[in-house]
């Protein structure tokens, strides 16, 4: 016989210890929403999407090291072409990508909650509607750098180890790492918050996912008829919200010049600031 | 001295050209107490207001002491619960559910993990906690309701109309479970009803609206007093029965068809019984003397 067997009390006791605050709540609806989303606790449908659109972003960066890692004993490393894809372009080849991940996580962060009415229960006693939606952008921002700023992390990483010469490497490029940082950061954010923004207006995950989609192709058909059948000039194409944060990465932290930057910047800005405004008015203060 | 669990004074709340409570004051501090009015009364609207959920227009209503305003937040997480319509995630777990919440107010993870298993376990959901609640019964998803506003042991539960849509066994078992709440496990209660039943099986006190105004507020022991006195209406010869009572040895107050008698004993109970045989009076009515609950209700929401 087991001399080890213990008997647990699982009565309900009353708790007085430890409580955490509010930045501690919105740390565990943001960590739960975007584990969730990822398909945790889920079945492996949920799970297979996400894990998917996660492999094909580092699949440039991963594929290029590859061939790199093939090709090195052939030729010298100097001859190597390590600007095949500069860190500029990567967050334009990933666009279609971040573009599905969104349509895919954003919706699962917030329509199941509406359609289930579980708001009532968070903002009676659990949390209040800022926090909520502070969790939410959270939750929505986490997941996204890991497919904005990892791909992009890994190849210049890789590129380091590849070089001549490791340090020489760094010491040169040193500076493209905050770049990548904050274009990768400010991607996510974009994505976020218009993605949150779209979906928070129904409670069908199809028809926010199809409405976020739909966004982005709408813009990008208007903004190509301004600019071009339509003569309007290049900076109409600061009116394509799929190609936008890209755009706006490269122009603004990579110095690319092929667009007017001023509408880039306000366009981007503009939409960060409307998506943050929609999402206040759609989750207001009960009490107001 | 200890402050009331909720305190109104002159709270008024209005709803464009509805106005869902008028000045109400009312003070609760019984271990559960009751809310009892008709659809419309303004039940839920209180209990909004209660966990700060809606601005009053008028008054002040403090729970535990504290006033309740825009900065309730903490005041919030020290009460529980429960609402009215489905609320549940149908695609998660009640497990899940109830650790979530408890994360998010304010109990660590490892806490919230055990509190979750100890409050499905209070609530008779230890066996289903990993199905989905979409799965769920009706009965079942109200004790996860329950279970995730108590997780976090809390001070004071609302519960909003928790027997709604269950049947005659799972509401039963459903006012048991309330009934614990305040007996057992010291937790203040505010339940919510239009079915009297249910809260004079569950409650101390109860608090009667009728539109939006409080038409009561007492303790179930006071509005229901009738001590040994038993009032008998009969139907039929009412002159007979109460011959057939005084042969008998019973002395009874009479009014109309409607006797009222002292009864110490079964022997009385055996009068009345043989009376009525022997009169060929009915028995239309045999109970406490005093005003029934019912009676009470009745008359405060006239």
């Amino acid at each position: 016989m087991s001399t080890g067997a213990r008997v647990h009390d699982i009565g309900y006791r009353s708790y007085d210890g430890e409580r955490g605050g509010r930045l501690a709540a919105i740390w565990w609806l943001a960590r739960w929403s975007a584990l969730r989303a990822l398909g945790r606790r889920r079945g492996w449908t949920a799970k297979l999407m996400p894990i998917s659109l996660a492999l094909l972003a580092f699949l440039p960066g991963l594929g290029l090291l590859a061939v790199r890692a093939l090709i090195s004993d052939s030729f010298d490393t100097d001859e190597l072409p390590i600007d095949v894809l500069p860190y500029s372009a990567y967050f334009g080849v990933i666009t279609v990508i971040i573009l599905i991940w969104t349509a895919g996580i954003a919706p699962e962060m917030v329509c199941p909650d509406r359609r289930d009415r579980v708001l009532s229960l968070y903002f009676a006693t659990a949390t209040s509607p800022r926090e909520y939606l502070a969790g939410k952008v959270l939750g929505a921002v986490m997941p996204l750098l890991v497919i904005t700023i990892g791909p992009v992390l890994v190849l210049f990483g890789g590129n380091a180890v590849f070089a001549e010469d490791l340090f020489g490497y760094l010491g040169d490029e040193v500076d493209q790492l905050p770049r990548i940082i904050a274009g990768g950061f400010l991607i996510s954010l974009y994505y976020g918050l218009l993605g949150l923004a779209v979906s928070s207006f129904t409670s069908r995950r199809a028809f926010a996912a199809g409405g976020f989609t739909g966004l982005m192709l709408l813009s990008a058909f208007v903004a190509g008829s301004l600019a071009f059948p339509l003569g309007g000039g290049d900076g109409y194409l600061a009116l394509n919200l799929f190609t936008l944060p890209a755009n706006f990465t490269r122009h603004v932290f990579f110095g690319a010049d092929d667009l007017p930057t001023a509408p880039l910047v306000v366009v981007f800005c503009s939409v960060i600031v409307v998506s943050s405004l929609l999402l206040l008015a759609r989750y207001r203060s009960p009490r107001s | 001295m200890t402050a009331p669990v909720i305190e109104a004074t002159g709270v008024s709340v209005r709803f464009g050209s509805v106005q869902a409570l008028d000045a109400v004051d009312v003070r609760v501090d019984a271990p559960a107490t009751g809310l009892l009015g008709a659809n419309g009364a303004g039940k839920s609207t209180l209990m909004k207001a209660v966990l700060g959920l809606l601005q009053p227009q008028a008054g002040t209503l403090r729970v535990f002491g504290e006033e309740v305003g825009a900065g309730a937040h903490e005041l919030r997480r020290r009460i529980g619960y429960m609402p009215e319509h489905d609320c549940l995630p149908l695609e998660m777990a009640a497990s899940d559910l109830v650790v979530h919440l408890a994360q998010l107010r304010g109990l660590p993870r490892r806490v919230a993990i055990r509190r979750a298993s100890e409050a499905l376990f209070v609530v008779g959901l230890e066996e289903e906690r990993s199905r989905l609640i979409g799965t769920y019964s009706t009965g079942m998803r109200q004790r996860a309701k329950l279970a995730q506003a108590i997780v976090h042991s809390p001070e004071l539960v609302i519960l909003d109309e928790p027997t709604n849509g269950l049947d005659p066994a799972g509401r039963g078992e459903m006012l048991e479970l309330v009934r614990r709440l305040s007996r057992e496990l010291g937790i203040s209660v505010l339940m919510s009803s239009h079915v009297l039943d249910d809260i004079q099986r569950t409650c101390d006190a109860v608090v009667v609206l009728r539109d939006g105004r409080v038409a009561a507020s007492e303790r179930i022991s006071q509005l229901a007093a009738g001590g040994d006195t038993m009032a008998v209406r009969v139907t039929g010869d009412a002159t007979a029965f109460a011959a057939a009572l005084a042969a008998r040895g019973q002395v009874a107050e009479r009014d109309g068809e409607t006797f009222t008698l002292h009864v110490d004993g079964d022997p009385v109970l055996d009068a009345i019984r043989d009376a009525a045989a022997e009169s060929g009076a009915g028995i239309t009515r045999l109970g406490p003397a005093g005003r029934s609950l019912e009676d009470a209700v009745i008359e405060a929401m006239e």
